[in-house]
């Protein structure tokens, strides 16, 4: 098995991405190998909990569609590398926010891939760093212009 | 570790259609009903045991099950349905048994209470086939007058539920699985051994 953290970056960009970006990345990486879905995409509700300030008590913010979709790489007879080292075929997970089954569907074919000796640097470059870049990108410009109507408060009187 | 096997091909569809069997099956005792979806089972496993392990089990049932299974049932179990395993049968809302021929004491699993008499444990068994057990006359609630079945189900098992019925509203739920098709023995069919009365005569 890889070490959780990689693995949770690479799931985070992937549900995070929009679908248009990611349909079009998976496509550049040419002809896919064949999978099966374990369980094919279905939408359904998770209860969202936070904590007040991020320290408070917990409390049930709502409810949030999601999509799951869990994807099976099918033996691969030239290589040989189906297999991960637990003995098992290799599972890709997807689950996003929204009710698109394909973009869950992209999601977990995408983690599957990247669990694949031969794929894995494939799919790194081509989907996964380009989606990582996007994202923060979008998040600068965000930042900058919400900077940009920053109001400071200097005559609030501050009581220690 | 994750399953190798998917669920229904149609979940909503043959959930439905698996559900229906199963209500047939226990508002018609002794009746067989077919379940046979497109499904491939874990080893071990029918066909419509698998189908109505999908239908009946989520995440907020208790599932026990009989030693001597394959691991990678339960594997398949967690993923599919998200059921808790449970070592107690007390405890249990459903109970996998793989053999009609060893099934447990029946009054080691959950009869319900007086008040929630539904809140007992419903009996998924495994059979072979329809016909290679001791004859056994159902009447009760859902069958006419009598009527004859012969599930390969030990003598044992019978007088467990000879001993069960009685107790009625209390008790368990079964049913009896083969490939593609299910028997159901609700708890209000009073069970008469043919062989075990004809010996009694001599």
């Amino acid at each position: 098995m890889t070490s959780i953290k990689p693995r949770q970056l690479w799931m985070a960009t992937l549900a995070k991405a929009s679908l248009e970006a990611l349909e079009s990345r998976v496509a550049m990486l040419g002809e896919l190998p064949p999978y099966r879905f374990l369980r094919p995409p279905e939408i359904g509700l998770v209860m969202v909990q936070g904590r007040m300030d991020g320290s408070g008590e917990p409390f049930c913010v709502g409810e949030m569609t999601l999509t799951r979709c869990v994807v099976k790489l099918e033996a691969d007879l030239d290589t040989g590398l189906d297999v991960d080292e637990g003995g098992g075929a290799i599972a890709g997970f997807g689950y996003v926010s929204g009710r698109s089954h394909r973009h869950a569907e992209l999601a977990a074919i995408c983690d599957a891939l990247l669990q694949h000796p031969v794929w894995y640097d494939p799919v790194q470059e081509t989907v996964v760093e380009f989606l990582q870049t996007l994202a923060q990108q979008q998040k600068e410009i965000q930042q900058r212009q919400v900077e940009a109507t920053k109001v400071n408060f200097f005559t609030l009187d501050r009581k220690q | 570790m994750i399953t190798q096997l998917a669920g229904f091909p149609d979940p909503v569809h043959d959930a439905q259609v698996t559900f229906r069997s199963l209500l047939n099956a226990l508002a018609h005792p002794g009746q067989v009903f077919p379940i046979s979806p497109a499904l491939e089972p874990p080893p071990g496993m029918t066909v419509a045991c698998a189908a109505a392990c999908l239908t009946l089990m989520d995440m907020d049932t208790q599932v026990w099950v009989q030693t001597g299974g394959d691991r990678a049932v339960l594997d398949w179990l967690r993923f599919h349905t998200g059921c808790r395993i449970t070592t107690q049968p007390q405890g249990a809302d459903f109970a996998l048994v793989w053999d009609g021929m060893q099934v447990p004491d029946l009054a080691g699993f959950r009869w319900g209470t007086d008040e929630y008499p539904e809140q007992s444990t419903t009996l998924l068994v495994q059979v072979a086939g329809w016909d290679q057990g001791v004859e056994v006359q159902l009447r009760g609630a859902g069958i006419l007058e009598k009527r004859a079945i012969a599930p390969p189900l030990s003598s044992q098992f019978w007088h467990h539920w000879q001993q069960m019925t009685p107790q009625y509203p209390l008790g368990v739920d079964v049913f009896l699985l083969a490939q593609t098709t299910v028997m159901g023995l609700p708890r209000t069919s009073v069970a008469e051994v043919l062989e075990m009365a004809q010996g009694a005569h001599i």
